[in-house]
């Protein structure tokens, strides 16, 4: 028997995605039989009566027939389903970070993070369901720079993806003050042109590197030439300067290509970082309100092919719905009645999401870039009972953000390979009257209740 | 959604030809509508499978497992039947009128004269299934009138002097207030001994007399001793209080200054009620106490509140807050205060009856009992569950908001 | 001991937590400093029932320390509730207690307790010429004025210098008609207040004037202050103020006085030495200089006032003043008036038998001896050194500071 396990352990390994290096195998390896009447692997994949096998942190084995081997701790509940990514946090950021006005395209959330802040807060969004969350700092200012994806657990604060994102504003107030309609189309501009900065920078980089190629074989050439003639060359520029002296002259050297060399192309970080985003590298998460700026951003980015979007905030996005459904752009919502700093929200109306995934758009939830991820189911349920379908409202919460940032091969599913990021519920997630049992993050039991 | 959808269209379907049928009736019978709802949810908890309401002339009859009769108008709803909610405090369609700051006591000013019945706060209170309010001035007065309760449609008092409200809070002597900021978590560090909800001791006075706690308490003695009006009322209980209270030194002083002059009512406020110095000063006042509204990220220690309430036998009613805070938070608050422990059969009878009762109109509205007036609420679900929507509002028997 | 562990354990604790209840101790240590006479070598406290019950061992739970010294008493403290403690309708709210404005709650009494002080004076804030009558309440305990009050109305408050002038202005078209329109504006206004006050009492009491029933309570309890049975408790930070208070004691021939925050009573030792005030000194600022935060002014505090004045026989005390850095702390003020030239007996006194005195709660607090209130201080080396800190409080019998509960919460 134990061969056979060795065997279908180690075919099962073969068949999982490769996981980067910068992640680290946790200490126990406890494994985890976890059973519920209704195990959903993804929003409209439900398996009666299936069961997870977890070990090492990852998830081994889903369906019906997964058996507990010996040893494995027991887990049970009525209803399974991944743990929620928060799209749209500041977790693990000091506030000065977090509302940073001055911050740039190039600057890194990863360098903001203090994993040692306020553990509570972690553990609420841990009670809550929130297994993971995307951070971001500077979220009101233009640019908000590089976001990370984190793990919530305050034992094991591991980054899931250093570069998630590049996050950007538009039209929303900033320190007290709110621009006109004008200003705020302005601010569109303003961003398609770094982008547009952005995607000429890496063509020019590319050109660049051609012709540097093409120029340094050019010297070498020469180089080549000047060594065989050296000598001659010597002779030839001393006669050269002694005739010159003789006749007052002044003396021309023979001058090279070396004076043509290729100028790079200037260069800055965030530069850069736009490069990265205009070819799709990254995806950007655009906060924007207001119909005039939607319209303006969805008209002015549709041609960059590449361009990952993502718009966050859309309080006024029902009526540019279609447009937004026909580019796949995903939404990222903040479902909440609270008005925000500046009064974005004030309009805010909790039937958006409803309204929006009716059109076809694909709805993603967040906590608005605070630290609230504790009561984000709630908000989720809370836009159900507004008209937003419930397994969209499962999708938004779970597989919506991790598939936008780029994790989706590690979470927001409870598929084979990826972690186990489980919650277990006796009865519907969705439903306030239920509440969460067990709640899994990356093979460890953090909270039971 | 499909079966919401259905449970829409029906009542679409079937509340348009009853609106003819009852103006048909109007005119020479009685008014009656029966409503059947899948689910019908009484104030002790209970919940009657396929139970009917039956209305007449805007109160209601009959409550029970009863049949229909097909010569009456009547409605069917897939769903959950509950009374209306009433919401404990609120400045609701005043504006700028909740506030009066020429005196620092005015205990017969009447807050029913400072609201506007049109005002679309009230329908907003009514798309969360709120059919009553108790309109309150601020805190911002030692004593700052009565109170009123009104019903969300139709504009009806049903109580023109509910309380007396009095305020033993620091925004009463200070000219600025910084009240919500300090509810939310994130910034502040929620691990400080008082969770981070007390007031820090403020520095700004106020300009009007008294400027302390000290001369607020003596200036209420002295007045409670008058020989008439709102205060000699309340002296002899005839007159419930409403006391607001925020930190816990002010609670204690509220809970103690009602127990010394057997004053009946509730506090407003009182986000660290669980605090065990505070828990049986509460208890011995005999007051009741409204708490929130919580909004999302509200600190845990607050919501924590609700549930020692409850366990300590203290009767908990709800604030609505509109229009500071966004109505959705009514509904949200239980929300909060059940994930956070407290009991939901409870929850929900601090909505209903218990707030009713809080407002002192309990006679009239909050249970769904014969003879009260028919307020009532159709939720596609549990009303407590958050993705359950409000399908139709009913106050004194006529629809007064559908879903659409 | 980190400061919010051990608050956290006073903050369990003055919940009422089940975990320290009415238990029999019996403290041994090397020596105990009793500010009643010579210190004990190798006693043993025993406390029972929240009281002193021996000197020289008994039964109960053990514990074993270097040094004890009395729970410390801060006639300066700071425990207001900042402008709502202080009645500001009038200048003279003399018949205003400050009980009913105590914050219970507050996170100011921890870090009292941490810094050893188990008794404190509340007094209204002082903005107000005569603030109003003070209590003495313990600083653990049930969060009630019930179970920490030690004596109420045990003096009157009064303020002299630049404070109660700082918040009025004179009449002006510009400026909105408030209640702070009015006398006093200047030291002169203040003085001119306080004298009034003394001045209309006395005269409604030779001509028998007919006074409604405010200004009666008032008369009664200023009379009170000049039969003896009731003391003033004045604020003089500067030399004038102190000339001030000392006038206005002879004036009215106002019994008991005692000047708090006298930083600079040492530069009128004569006068102060023979008018029979006491004296209760702020902390010693690291460069002598206090600044005023209601004029551009500052006041001079020697490092030996205390020395000089103890020397000519003035009851003296020091106070901590709210103690927000470690350094304020009434233990180091202590240390720092023995640095001026105290010896170690009158230092110890100054912070605990000799605030008492003052106050009249000498009968509970101040010493340690048998029959007064457990209130004592637990530490690890020679009191009030820079090198030794304190180890646990006790209140009212109960153990509410421990460092043993810090190490067992570190493990967590």
């Amino acid at each position: 028997m134990p061969l056979s396990w060795l065997l279908s352990t180690l075919a099962s390994a073969a068949l999982l995605p490769t996981v980067p290096l910068q992640e680290s195998v946790p200490e126990e390896d406890e494994v985890l039989w976890i059973h519920a009447k209704r195990l959903v692997l993804r929003p409209g994949a439900v398996v009666e009566g299936g069961a997870l096998l977890v070990r090492g942190g990852i998830i081994v084995a889903v369906g019906e027939d997964v058996v507990a081997p010996e040893g494995a701790r027991k887990l049970e509940g009525e209803v399974a389903c991944a743990g929620f990514v928060d799209g749209w946090s500041s977790l693990a950021l000091d506030p000065a970070s977090a509302t940073d006005l001055g911050t740039a395209a190039a600057t890194r959330t990863v360098d903001a993070l203090d994993p040692f802040r306020l553990p509570y807060q972690r553990e609420e969004a841990l009670q809550g369901g929130v297994t993971s969350q995307r951070v971001q700092v500077g979220r009101m200012a233009q640019f908000g720079g590089v976001g990370t994806v984190l793990r919530t657990d305050p034992e094991r604060a591991e980054v899931l993806l250093e570069d998630a994102c590049v996050s950007a504003t538009i039209g929303i107030t900033r320190g007290g003050r709110a621009g006109d309609v004008f200003d705020r189309v302005g601010e569109v501009d303003r961003l398609v042109s770094q982008i547009e900065k952005g995607r000429t920078y890496r063509e020019s980089e590319i050109e660049y590197r051609h012709e540097l190629e093409a120029w340094e074989k050019a010297i070498a050439e020469k180089r080549k030439e000047l060594d065989e003639e050296f000598k001659k060359a010597k002779k030839k520029r001393e006669k050269g300067m002694e005739e010159a002296e003789e006749k007052g002259k002044e003396f021309k050297e023979e001058r090279y290509k070396e004076d043509k060399k290729p100028r790079k192309p200037r260069w800055d970080p965030s530069t850069e970082v736009l490069a990265r985003v205009a070819n799709g590298e990254l995806p950007l998460v655009v906060e924007v309100h207001g119909v005039p700026e939607l319209r303006s951003l969805l008209e002015k980015t549709a041609g960059f092919d590449r361009l990952r979007l993502v718009l966050a905030g859309c309080t006024d996005a029902v009526h540019v719905a279609e447009e937004i459904a026909e580019r796949r752009i995903p939404v990222l919502l903040w479902p909440t009645a609270e008005p925000g700093d500046g009064g974005e929200y004030e309009r805010h109306d909790l039937a958006l999401a409803g309204a929006l995934e009716r059109a076809g758009v694909e709805v993603l939830f967040g906590s608005g870039g605070r630290a609230l991820a504790r009561d984000l189911r709630l908000l989720a349920a809370q836009a159900v009972g507004h008209g937003l379908d419930r397994e969209a409202a499962l999708h938004a919460l779970t597989l919506g953000p991790a598939r936008a940032f780029d994790v989706a091969d590690r979470v927001g599913t409870l598929e084979r390979g990826k972690h186990a990021d489980v919650l277990l519920f006796d009865g519907d997630p969705l439903g306030t009257n239920s509440r969460i049992r067990t709640v899994i993050s990356r093979g460890r039991v953090v909270v039971e209740q | 959604m499909k079966a919401t959808m259905r449970s829409a269209a029906a009542l679409y379907a079937t509340v348009l030809p009853l609106l003819a049928t009852l103006a048909q009736s109007a005119s020479s019978q009685d008014e009656i509508l029966q409503v059947r709802a899948k689910e019908v949810v009484l104030s002790d908890g209970s919940r009657l499978e396929n139970g009917v309401v039956v209305v007449r002339n805007g109160k209601i009859e009959r409550v029970g497992k009863l049949d229909l009769d097909d010569t009456k108008p009547f409605l069917e709803h897939d769903g959950v039947l509950t009374a209306g909610l009433i919401a404990c405090q609120t400045l609701s369609g005043m504006g700028t009128e909740a506030h009066d700051g020429t005196r620092s006591l005015l205990p017969e000013a009447r807050i029913a004269h400072a609201h506007s019945p049109r005002h679309s706060d009230f329908e907003k209170a009514l798309e969360v299934g709120i059919t009553s309010v108790v309109l309150t001035p601020t805190d911002e007065n030692v004593a700052g009138g009565l109170t009123a309760v009104v019903k969300t449609a139709g504009g009806t008092v049903v109580a023109k002097e509910a309380h007396l409200t009095l305020s033993f809070s620091v925004h009463a002597f200070a000219s600025q207030p910084q009240r919500f900021g300090r509810f939310f978590s994130g910034e502040d560090d929620g691990a400080a001994e008082d969770g981070g909800l007390e007031d820090t001791e403020s520095d700004s006075r106020s300009s009007r007399s008294p400027t302390s706690y000290a001369g607020a308490l003596l200036a209420l003695d002295r007045r409670l001793e008058d020989e008439t009006g709102a205060f000699s009322r309340a002296a002899k209980g005839q007159l419930p209080v409403l006391l607001t209270a925020w930190d816990r030194n002010e609670v204690a002083r509220a809970a103690r200054f009602a127990s010394a002059n057997r004053l009946a009512g509730a506090i407003r406020g009182a986000p660290l009620a669980a605090d065990p110095g505070l828990l049986p000063l509460i208890r011995a006042s005999k007051l009741a106490v409204v708490l929130g509204p919580f909004a999302v990220g509200h600190k845990t220690r607050a919501l924590e509140a609700v549930k020692a309430l409850q366990d300590a036998g203290v009767p908990v009613g709800f604030a609505l807050d509109a229009p500071s805070s966004a109505p959705a938070n009514f509904r949200l608050t239980a929300a909060l205060a059940i994930a956070a422990g407290a009991d939901r059969t409870e929850v929900l009878r601090s909505m209903t009856i218990v707030g009713a009762r809080i407002a002192g109109v309990e006679s009239r509205v909050g249970s769904l009992e014969a003879g009260k007036d028919a307020d009532f609420v159709l939720w596609s679900g549990d009303p407590l569950d958050l993705s359950s929507r409000v399908e139709a509002v009913f106050v004194d028997g006529k629809p007064a908001w559908r879903n659409r | 001991m980190t400061t919010r562990t051990a608050l956290l354990a006073t903050a369990a604790l003055a919940a009422g937590s089940p975990a320290t209840a009415q238990e029999d101790w019996v403290i041994s240590a090397k020596t105990i400093y009793t500010a009643a006479g010579d210190p004990i070598e190798g006693g043993a406290i025993t406390v029972s029932g929240g009281k002193i019950t021996a000197l020289r061992g008994g039964r109960g739970t053990k514990l074993e320390v270097t040094a004890v010294t009395p729970g410390f008493v801060d006639l300066s403290a700071g425990v207001d509730t900042g402008s709502s403690s202080v009645e500001q309708t009038t200048e003279t709210s003399v018949t205003f207690s400050v009980a009913e404005t105590i914050d219970f709650f507050s996170h100011r009494w921890g870090r009292e307790l941490a810094s050893g002080v188990t008794t404190v004076l509340a007094a209204p804030l002082d903005e107000n010429v005569l603030g109003g009558l003070c209590v003495v309440v313990k600083t653990g305990g049930e969060p009630t004025l019930e179970a920490r009050l030690l004596r109420k109305d045990v003096a009157l408050r009064a303020s002299i210098g630049t404070q109660p002038s700082s918040g009025n202005s004179t009449p002006n078209a510009f400026r909105e008609n408030t209640i702070y329109v009015r006398r006093p504006t200047t030291r002169m206004g203040v003085e001119w207040v306080f004298r009034k006050a003394y001045y209309d009492a006395l005269n409604a009491q030779r001509f028998r004037f007919e006074v409604d029933a405010d200004q009666a309570a008032q008369n009664a309890l200023l009379l009170r202050t000049i039969e003896g049975d009731l003391p003033v408790f004045v604020k003089t930070p500067a030399t004038q103020d102190v000339r001030t208070a000392i006038h206005l004691k002879r004036e009215f021939g106002i019994r008991n006085m005692i000047l708090d925050h006298a930083a600079e009573a040492w530069k009128e030792l004569a006068l102060v030495q023979e008018s029979g005030v006491g004296v209760v000194l702020p902390p010693f600022p690291a460069d002598g200089r206090l600044r005023d935060p209601y004029a551009n002014d500052s006041y001079f505090l020697a490092l030996d006032a205390a020395a000089k004045l103890h020397e000519l026989g003035v009851p003296i005390a020091l106070s901590g003043d709210g103690a927000r850095t470690p350094e304020d702390r009434i233990a180091r003020q202590a240390g720092y008036a023995m640095r001026g030239g105290l010896s170690f007996e009158a230092a110890l006194a100054a912070v605990t038998i000799a605030p008492a005195r003052m106050m009249g709660v000498d009968d509970r607090v101040g010493s340690i001896e048998v029959g007064k209130d457990a209130d004592l201080v637990l530490w690890n080396g020679k009191p009030f050194e820079a090198t030794s800190g304190i180890v646990g409080v006790f209140l009212d019998g109960k153990l509410v500071l421990d460092a043993r509960a810090s190490t067992a919460e570190a493990g967590q």
